[in-house]
């Protein structure tokens, strides 16, 4: 059987058929008695990674070199430190199926295909997590899709100015960094320091984003600063735009340690775009030197107030031109908030939870700090690479944690504290993504991600009709009745449970799985990425042996009558809590 | 409190805080200075004294938004200028209100404007439209920290009215639609497209015996086997997956949802709201109210005229005007005005000079919006735009008499709902904040 497969992906016949044969050729492990263990199909390392048709860039050989378990063990042994001090008890580490769905779900923002598992299933099973993550990371998904979730934080999610703002060009832009794995302090200082068009130099938008404002053709200081602050500081400052911090919300480090913020500190942040200015269209964005003005409170008229760091003035570098000195002081590997900042949002981006929440707003006094700063050191170890940060992640005993124990009772501290992994509610376009992804048997490229978006006249609008929260994260809260409604009976389920043999995986594993117990094991690994329990399998079988159609004898018995029960068991489990968490 | 936009009691997530006196300095009372001119509201309004202190308990159960996306001119709808150098091809008609004339697009208005009030003094800061409809529909600037809630979805969750549908529906919503902000996606208004079409996710794919064995199959077997081993109040807490799944197929079923069958209503009825989907949407808000909605929005779209202003804005007049006094006609037939509020507006208003390609640019200095019902004046104008403003004059509140601001119009028509604008309340950073920063303007409103 490998050899027929290997032959058939090499000749690149249809791959339809190879992935049929791969997806339908194992017995089920209910019928194998293998349910319920952590089994491994086959020691065949030989059969060929997870190279399909329409993704041939993502390659599993291609594992990392270094050893991302080392770089993260302080982080480790930080958080379980909190764990004890807390006296939590720690879940045993999650198999290899639910880590690498949270990869995928992480980084291509979908569930796993079908055929990457059975794929996976062929190598030994110590080396299935890190294969799957080096083919995410090597997948343009990954970068498209990171860099979306990016955008969202660097420019919002607004349209902006028509004519001075090009987003897709600048989540375009930002796409090719995080696939070149452009250091992110590199990054961010492009972006801060940018100047010129729009539309030629994309990190420009960063600043023409917020050109909507009271004045015309410039940027919007208040709004760029208060962003900055969030987003690469960690600190909601907003407040401090009209009054100094009297709630201890704000705490900029200082000789005697931290210090609350003042409305000077703000606006003396905002002093740094105040003289970003857009000019004509062949021109674009340059600083014209105009001085930045506001009225402190108490104050009854406007006075100049000049930029200036709210701390570490050592790292600035004022013989640089403002923004430029601003962006390599924001960058530096010794402010340790920005590195703070960075590696709480990829923790986030990762798991579902910050280590400190909000992920904008890190505190002195948080629970994690020590953990969240282990993190950080290991970014700035790994000279701001992105991707190194992520398979430390990966790497990591929090991220490989179960959410489901035995033995113990869970609590909330416990996901606070990662003694478990999280449960977190996934963001709407990864419950569409996940739903698409299931609806065909291998991996979605960017693409066919994009045609099977297409192709459902859903596009944006499901995350629009779901609730799209724009560039902020998602509370853990329930879904709406809105939500409820659009998954029972909106386009993505529907299509994705029409009985429909060609475009259709849950049809094809109704006609051609070679019995119901393959049938549930496939639906389940296709659609929630792991096996059925023995409880699960015995009680979908009794329900299809419940079924009125087989005890007449009539439907039960062909293609339709198997079809028809897949399309209401995938139907369940689309619908199932656990499509929709991540866990 | 309700948590959710459907009539269902829920526990109540944001707690009630007592109202800071902390930077209430440059709250909007004081904000805009009133111009001496003698002024034709003046001539009709009763020469009530503004007082920012009125809060009365409201008769008003629910809110009729219909929203005018785009920027409608007030030149080409209830403020025309005809004959002046600003009032390009309108012409004027009059109204059943003495005095007061409306372009004579809208004749059907003109008809039944004497239950409104035509606020003609509109002003805002905001001249995106992205930027003026999240104004226009919060009554709060946007700013990116947080995100405020729409007018509907403060009303939904202030109702603990107990029904099947949606406490806060949108109809025809094109870019932006109305969100809950910090008070959750729950409170997001439920968007429904031309009631004459079948209702989006509404309907099932399979018969209704199918579907609960499907709904059984997903809590009994996938959410049972997803709970064990976890927190022990996930599902109660963050799931709710029996809760929503109840919900949804209630409102599948429920004979609320005749309120979209406009056919149960007379010929002579829906003829005078007009065949369009405007108009159904409209009358479909009426019979949604009736039903117990607390907030129905009904958008047209398409009053974006920067090019052939005129004909663009006599277009879409032409499908707002039978809907709109039709609107007013069955509210005040059925004796629903009382306990409905009608507002009329889009997020600004269009520039007094026609630009070289026929068009008007954006102008959210003067504009004009209607409002209805509760305690809102009947037949009265208020405030005042300026016909001798030079061609080339740039926004500013100085041209405008008794200006209103959306946050002030947001504070009245909040009180009259029977919820306090000054009431604050909790975000979920912790973030004490008001219903509304604007002032109840008491010169609107009877007694």
């Amino acid at each position: 059987m490998a050899h027929i497969r290997r032959n058939l992906l090499a000749l690149g016949l249809a791959g339809v058929t190879a992935v049929s044969l791969l997806v339908f050729s194992s017995p089920s492990r209910y019928e194998s008695g293998l349910i319920g263990k952590s089994s491994n199909p086959s020691e065949d390392s030989n059969l060929s990674p997870l190279t399909t048709a329409s993704n041939r860039s993502a390659d599993l050989s291609s594992a990392a070199t270094v050893n991302p378990k080392q770089r993260i063990q302080a982080f480790d042994e930080s958080l379980n430190r909190n764990c004890q001090a807390a006296d939590l008890q720690v879940a045993k580490q999650a198999d290899w199926l639910t880590v690498c769905r949270r990869i995928s779900l992480s980084l291509l923002g979908s569930g796993m295909s079908l055929q990457d598992i059975r794929q996976l299933e062929q190598m030994p099973e110590a080396s299935r997590v890190d294969a799957y993550l080096e083919s995410c990371l090597a997948d343009s998904r990954w970068s498209s899709y990171w860099a979306e979730r990016y955008t969202r934080y660097f420019v919002g999610n607004d349209e902006g100015p028509f004519l001075l703002y090009r987003r897709r060009k600048f989540s375009l832009w930002l796409g090719e960094q995080l696939r070149n794995d452009l250091p992110y302090d590199e990054l961010v200082q492009t972006m801060i320091a940018s100047e010129g068009l729009w539309t030629d130099k994309p990190q420009v938008n960063f600043y023409t984003a917020t050109a909507d404002g009271d004045q015309k053709n410039r940027a919007d200081p208040i709004r760029i600063a208060g962003r900055t602050a969030r987003v690469f500081l960690g600190q909601r400052i907003d407040c401090l735009q009209c009054h100094d911090d009297f709630l201890g919300n704000t705490n900029f480090a200082c000789e005697e340690g931290v210090r609350a913020g003042t409305q000077l500190d703000f606006h003396q942040l905002a002093a740094f775009f105040g003289s970003v200015s857009i000019k004509n269209p062949l021109v674009g964005l340059v600083d014209d030197k105009r001085p930045y003005e506001t009225a402190l409170l108490g104050q009854s008229e406007p006075a100049t107030i000049e930029a200036k760091v709210p701390f570490d003035a050592e790292l600035y570098d004022s013989s640089l031109p403002n923004r430029k000195a601003f962006a390599k002081w924001l960058t530096d590997s010794r402010n340790e908030h920005f590195a703070r900042a960075t590696a709480n949002r990829v923790w986030n981006l990762m798991l579902g939870q910050p280590l400190v929440a909000p992920v904008d707003h890190i505190t002195a006094d948080a629970k994690l700090i020590e953990p969240l700063d282990e993190l950080a050191k290991v970014l700035v170890d790994e000279k701001f690479s992105f991707k190194q940060l992520i398979r430390s992640i990966v790497a990591s005993e929090a991220f490989q944690r179960r959410s489901q124990v035995d033995g113990f009772e869970p609590t909330i501290e416990h996901e606070q504290l990662f003694a478990v992994f999280p449960v977190s509610r996934l963001r709407p376009e990864q419950i569409v993504y996940s739903i698409l992804q299931a609806s065909q048997l291998t991996r979605l490229s960017d693409e066919s991600l994009l045609e099977s978006l297409g192709r459902y006249d859903e596009g944006n609008k499901f995350a629009k009709r779901f609730g799209d929260a724009g560039d902020a994260e998602l509370a853990a809260i329930a879904p709406t009745v809105a939500q409820r409604l659009l998954l029972m009976n909106g386009k993505p389920t529907g299509e994705a449970t029409k009985p429909e043999l060609v475009a259709n995986a849950v049809s094809r594993i109704g006609a051609f799985a070679a019995s119901d117990e393959q049938r549930i094991e496939q639906l389940y690994l296709l659609i929630l990425n792991r096996y059925p329990t023995a409880d699960e399998m015995q009680s979908l079988l009794a329900q299809w042996m419940d079924n009125s159609e087989i005890k007449t004898g009539s439907a039960r018995q062909s293609r339709r009558g198997e079809i028809r029960d897949c399309t209401d068991v995938a139907f369940a489990l689309f619908n199932c809590a656990e499509l929709q968490w991540n866990h | 409190m309700n948590n959710s936009i459907f009539g269902m009691p829920g526990c109540d997530s944001l707690q009630r805080f007592s109202r800071r006196q902390m930077l209430t300095a440059a709250g909007g009372a004081g904000l805009f200075a009133v111009n001496p001119l003698t002024t034709l509201a003046e001539q009709l309004q009763q020469g009530q004294e503004q007082s920012d202190s009125r809060s009365k308990p409201a008769a008003a159960k629910a809110l009729i938004f219909v929203w005018l996306q785009g920027g409608p001119s007030q030149l080409e709808t209830f403020d025309p200028y005809p004959g002046t150098k600003i009032g390009g091809d309108t012409k004027a008609i009059k109204t059943t209100v003495a005095g007061l004339e409306i372009a004579d697009c809208l004749p059907a208005t003109a008809e039944q404007i004497h239950h409104a009030t035509l606020i003609r003094s509109m002003v805002s800061k905001e001249g995106d439209h992205e930027r003026a409809t999240k104004n226009f529909k919060s009554g709060w600037r946007p700013e990116p920290t947080l995100a405020h809630p729409a007018i509907g979805s403060i009303l939904a969750h202030a109702s603990s009215t107990n029904i099947d549908l949606p406490l806060h529906i949108s109809i025809l919503p094109s870019q932006w639609p109305s969100l809950g902000g910090f008070l959750g996606p729950q409170l997001n208004a439920f968007t429904l497209g031309d009631p004459a079409q079948p209702l989006p996710n509404l309907v099932g794919r399979v018969d209704a015996d199918r579907r609960a064995t499907r709904l059984k199959m997903m809590t009994d077997i996938a959410d049972r086997e997803f709970l064990r081993g976890r927190v022990s109040d996930l599902e109660s807490m963050r799931l709710q997956q029996r809760t929503t799944a109840d919900r949804a197929v209630a409102m599948m079923d429920t004979k609320q949802l005749e309120a979209f069958d406009l056919k149960r209503e007379t010929s002579e009825v829906r003829d005078r709201f007009g065949d369009t989907a405007f108009g159904r949407g409209c009358l479909a808000a009426v019979r949604l109210v009736q039903e117990g909605v607390r907030c129905v929005e009904v958008e047209l779209s398409g009053w974006d005229s920067h090019v052939d202003n005129h004909g663009i804005q006599y277009r879409r007049a032409a499908d707002l005007d039978a809907a709109l006094a039709g609107l007013l006609q069955t509210l005040a037939e059925r004796d629903m005005l009382e306990s409905t509020i009608v507002l009329c507006s889009g997020e600004f208003g269009r520039t007094p000079s026609i630009n070289v390609a026929g068009g008007r640019d954006h102008w959210p200095t003067g504009f004009s919006t209607l409002v209805a019902g509760g305690q809102f004046h009947r037949g009265q104008v208020h405030g005042e735009t300026n016909s001798s403003i030079a061609l080339d004059a740039r926004p500013s509140v100085e041209h405008v008499v008794s200006p209103i601001s959306i946050a002030d119009l947001h504070a009245t028509i909040l009180s009259q709902c029977g919820i306090d604008p000054s009431e604050e309340v909790q975000t979920p950073i912790g973030r004490p904040i008001a219903w509304s920063e604007g002032q109840v303007r008491s010169e609107l409103l009877q007694g």
